[in-house]
């Protein structure tokens, strides 16, 4: 096919991580064209975000629109851990930010609005099919939403951040879903729903903007887990459920809405936040498989971010942030690629390493089956982190019961002799009328 | 104090993001979060094109980047040419 258009850098994807890539390369003077098969803002999944995302706000220069916007500010999470209740707090771990609960559909548009206006060229409906790559001569077919014919663009660099699509990974063969980490996800969106603030105090959902909320994390049975998360309209819950368990279970009810209900109501704590709340805005969603790497995250001509290159679990709401990281990190890789291209290989194994890393420590955080993590242990990655980024992974992973692979991982390093977190006696419910004055 | 040394201070005071205050050669950057997952690459950058430079991948470790010193170290070991 003829190519129809030349530019210097192809993103595929506008989520944060292709987002960032495109203003920042876009800023440099690059040409840079970002295409999205979707029309933003679309809805996507992952709503709590670390307040180590305004790092990376500041440094695309959006950190002011999303003040302005007024996304809920959080200040910490609770955990309902089996019979262990723990709080952290933020502002213990040297952050002076607040954590975000956002409507993704609306930070998404805003990232790739900016990106727009830095100079990237912005393109959506348009999904893109039948990657080449080759070192400076990348090719991609842009198919039109509604068209069958499509454009053959050449590129001189593709950034796949394609999101759970992964495009170039399926394409290469190179995605494998992780055998041990096989888990359902449900979710859905409530009206009228509690919510726990700081010290687990319970408050009706109108006290939303003048008492910020924590994000409500409880277990559910020996591995799944549940996401309460209050937003400026509704709450977003969440269940995380191993595939084997929900195999078990759902067959018995005659709807999958009826299904998420009812593990819900039945959940401890989180039932009682949902007593009073009506699911909303369209019923529930589904995905499953979304644990997954890519073995090869950069090769001549091409790199991959963000989630394209592979997932984990959501429990420590990482997923945004690290996608914002590795949208920059993909920046600066891509700049140096244009720029020293005699140097291709020694600059993609830099950037292979430091995906590969955050990956690791993602999966050592996470991974149920302590075995085999061993095998990757991420230890010495784990010291590019500063004390308190540390302490907060230590103290957050110390809430669950999923700790003990961060402790076999740093090794020589001394944990904390008592994680920053504050444990509560338990969340009453009666104080609610109390709370709501 | 060595001029290596001596740079990468300076550099790290343009941090604008983290403004930080005595930075001796033995200052731990990365404890204190002043060299953080972005600094460290920007650092990288700096450092390849001042000293004229190439960072293999094998030598990106904390432990390189923990101190001015080291950080001076480590240019001073990719400075030299290889027998
Ligand atoms: C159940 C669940 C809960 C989560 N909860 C959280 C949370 O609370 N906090 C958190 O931080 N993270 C969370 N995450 C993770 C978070 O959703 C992701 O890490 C994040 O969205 C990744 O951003 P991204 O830019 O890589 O991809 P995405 O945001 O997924 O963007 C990818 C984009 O690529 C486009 N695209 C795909 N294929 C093509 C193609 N062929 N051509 C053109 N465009 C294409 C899509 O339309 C999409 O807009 C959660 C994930 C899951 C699965």
């Amino acid at each position: 096919m003829p190519i129809d258009r030349h530019v210097d850098v192809l993103v595929v994807g506008g989520g944060p991580a292709g987002s960032t890539a495109a203003t920042q390369l876009a800023k440099q003077g690059y040409d840079v064209l970002l295409v999205d098969k979707q029309h933003h803002p679309r809805e996507t999944v992952g709503e709590s975000l670390l307040p180590s995302a305004w790092k990376y706000f500041d440094l695309l220069g959006v950190t002011d629109a999303v003040v302005a916007h007024g996304f809920i500010r959080k200040a910490g999470g609770i955990v309902a851990w089996g019979d262990q209740l723990s709080q952290i707090a933020f502002r213990d771990f040297e952050y002076t930010r607040p954590g975000l609960h956002v409507e993704r559909d609306a930070l998404d548009a805003l990232l790739l609005r900016h990106a727009a206006a830095s100079g990237a060229r912005v393109e959506e409906g348009v999904r893109a099919d039948a990657i080449m790559t080759s070192e400076g001569h990348n090719e991609a077919t842009l198919i039109r939403q509604g068209e069958t014919g499509g454009e053959r663009v050449r590129a001189r660099l593709l950034i796949d951040a394609s999101g759970q699509a992964s495009v170039m990974a399926r394409q290469l063969g190179t995605r494998q879903v992780n055998p041990e980490y096989r888990f359902i996800a449900l979710w859905g969106y409530f009206a009228d729903s509690l919510y726990m603030a700081s010290g687990g105090t319970v408050r009706p959902f109108a006290d939303v903007r003048t008492h910020p909320p924590m994000t409500f994390v409880s277990r559910l049975g020996e591995w799944g887990w549940s996401w309460h998360i209050p937003l400026k309209e509704m709450t977003s819950v969440g269940l995380v459920i191993p595939i084997d368990d929900y195999k078990r279970d759902s067959g018995r009810f005659a709807t999958l809405e009826a299904y998420f209900l009812s593990v819900c109501h039945q959940a401890a704590h989180l039932g009682q936040l949902l007593a009073g709340a009506t699911l909303v805005n369209g019923g529930i969603r589904v995905m499953r498989d979304f644990s997954y790497v890519s073995d090869v995250v950069a090769g001549p001509g091409f790199m991959i971010t963000g989630d394209a290159a592979g997932f984990v679990d959501p429990i420590f709401s990482i997923g945004v942030v690290m996608a914002l990281y590795s949208g920059q990190l993909s920046a600066w890789t891509a700049d140096r690629l244009l720029r020293q291209p005699d140097r291709a290989e020694a600059i993609r194994a830099m950037f292979a390493h430091q995906m590969r890393g955050r990956y690791r420590l993602a999966h050592t955080m996470a991974l149920p089956g302590v075995e085999s993590a061993s095998s990757e242990a991420p230890g010495a990655y784990f010291d590019f982190f500063s004390d308190a980024e540390k302490q907060l992974m230590w103290s957050a992973a110390s809430m669950t019961t999923r700790s003990a692979n961060l402790s076999r991982i740093s090794e020589g390093q001394e944990p904390p002799a008592k994680p920053r977190r504050l444990d509560l006696a338990g969340i009453d419910f009666n104080q609610l009328a109390l709370a709501g004055n | 104090m060595d001029i290596v040394t001596d740079r990468v201070i300076v550099w790290l005071g343009g941090i604008a993001t983290r403004p930080i205050a005595n930075v001796t050669a033995d200052t731990d950057l990365l404890d204190a979060g002043v060299l953080d997952s972005i600094e460290i690459l920007n650092l990288i950058s700096y450092i390849e094109e001042v000293f004229n430079i190439a960072v293999p991948v094998d030598e990106f470790v904390p432990d390189n980047f923990r101190t001015p010193g080291a950080i001076a170290a480590l240019v001073g070991r990719l400075r030299e040419p290889t027998a």
